[in-house]
């Protein structure tokens, strides 16, 4: 135990939990997770609460029920244990920490192997991949499976933000584009039915359209889509997604 | 052509989406143990050839052309901004639960890490790191959740098996002094298997 008072300087957002935090300060006071004393993490814990300065509900929450638990845990230590009649079986009396250092036992293992999990995504960032290649415009597409969810559309879509991310020019001039969602619609119906075999979603998203572009495109698919005006294919999850003119639609005019 | 060069051409073509032992065997006609023998092969040719900056990574059988760790830095250089963005301690701890005690609900993975993990889970799910296994047959018919193949890429792994070891004297002492929290990885699975829903 030191006994030096640190001056407070953690922010909630620096932790995880309530357990997060009680991990901390335990490590910090180097004390035995298998024998917490526990009055004086309670006190730390409850001055930590104290000198919060930004209490937001949804996570401090759970954080006070913590504190319930510490003070519960406290103040069976305070209260006189009565003595034990016979002497053979002193195995009953439970120790009021228990749950809690299970808690904690628990929840450290899990922290220490995403610590592990850490060093693991790091090796295999030094390891780069190539995008798979496209079918060739003159080969027959293989056989595609029907569907996808709007999850699959969903991580299409997020792969080509994080994609526009990595190319982003340093600088960029901010021109107000005003296409709504019924425009873009007629537009990309129109690039389709110049593409009899239809075309990859991600190539409806240029790297340097805004924001509001990417949406509007992504909205005008959706809707496209709900209208049955145009149909979606994958062949397998994580594969590019292909968008085709409905047949019935190719006829008309627009 | 040779049939190592068919293996590597494949391979190519495959990019990050990788390929699997039964695709090149639709593809070429080579019988699987030749494949799996090409293959290793091919890694071993890699990995002596010091002038070759490529090498296979592979997860379960999916087999994937990759860059050597030694030319990161050179690559990063080439791209400009960082590549790659690494996952929340958040979404660490979540995968980490899920990976080793798969299959199991959100509530569970709620209680290991005291705070709700909802949204983070919802994350890992459109990551695709994480899926629905399931659901169990109790009241509401919780989600159950498990990793997914591109969770072991994600991480090099190369089967569930490969994940490091935990700390399993501290998950029994755990079991032992709350029994009740139902710690424990073996005691947690074999109950589960009784009542699980293959969907």
């Amino acid at each position: 135990m030191t006994d030096e008072q640190q001056p407070i300087t953690i922010k909630i957002s620096e932790f995880e939990g309530p357990l997060d935090l009680l991990l901390h300060l335990i490590r910090q006071n180097k004390m035995d997770i298998y024998d917490i004393p526990i009055a004086a993490i309670t006190q730390q814990y409850l001055d930590y609460l104290h000198s919060m300065r930004a209490l937001k509900l949804d996570i401090v929450g759970d954080y006070l029920v913590m504190a319930a638990t510490l003070m519960t845990i406290k103040s069976r230590f305070l209260l006189p244990q009565p003595e034990p009649e016979d002497d053979e079986d002193l195995e009953d009396d439970t120790d009021p920490r228990d749950s809690l250092v299970a808690e904690l036992l628990a929840y450290k293992v899990y922290q220490e192997a995403a610590g592990e999990l850490r060093t693991k995504e790091q090796e295999r960032h030094q390891h780069f991949t190539r995008e798979a290649m496209l079918v060739p415009a003159d080969l027959s597409a293989p056989k595609l499976t029907a569907g996808i969810t709007l999850d699959d559309l969903q991580a299409a879509f997020r792969q080509l933000v994080a994609k526009r991310r990595r190319v982003r020019p340093l600088t960029k001039t901010v021109v107000a584009e005003t296409v709504n969602i019924d425009e873009r619609m007629v537009q990309i119906t129109t690039q389709l039915q110049q593409q009899p075999h239809g075309m990859d979603f991600a190539d409806l998203f240029t790297v340097s359209a805004s924001d509001e572009m990417l949406v509007t495109t992504f909205m005008a698919v959706l809707e496209l889509t709900k209208q049955d005006q145009v149909s979606l294919q994958q062949a397998a999850p994580l594969t590019p997604i292909h968008l085709y003119l409905r047949q019935d639609e190719q006829h008309d005019e627009h | 052509m040779t049939n190592i060069e068919q293996i590597e051409g494949l391979l190519f073509v495959a990019g990050d989406e990788g390929i699997t032992v039964a695709e090149i065997e639709h593809a070429t006609g080579f019988a699987k143990p030749a494949i799996t023998t090409m293959l290793t092969e091919l890694a071993t040719r890699y990995e002596q050839d010091e002038d070759s900056a490529l090498m296979i990574l592979s997860t379960e059988n999916t087999y994937r052309l990759a860059t050597k760790a030694a030319v990161a830095p050179v690559l990063k250089r080439y791209f400009e901004a960082p590549l790659t963005t690494s996952l929340s301690q958040a979404s660490l701890e979540v995968l980490a639960i899920i990976a080793y005690r798969q299959p199991l609900t959100r509530i569970e993975i709620d209680e290991i890490r005291g705070v709700h993990s909802g949204s983070t889970i919802q994350k890992l799910v459109l990551r695709q790191l994480v899926t629905e296994t399931g659901r169990l047959n109790e009241p509401g018919r919780p989600i159950l959740y498990g990793t997914t193949e591109l969770f072991l890429d994600y991480f090099g792994l190369k089967s569930l098996d490969d994940l490091p070891a935990i700390d399993l004297a501290a998950l029994s002492d755990a079991e032992h002094l709350a029994p009740e929290t139902n710690l424990f990885l073996n005691a947690f699975q074999d109950k589960l298997k009784g009542n699980r829903e293959e969907n």
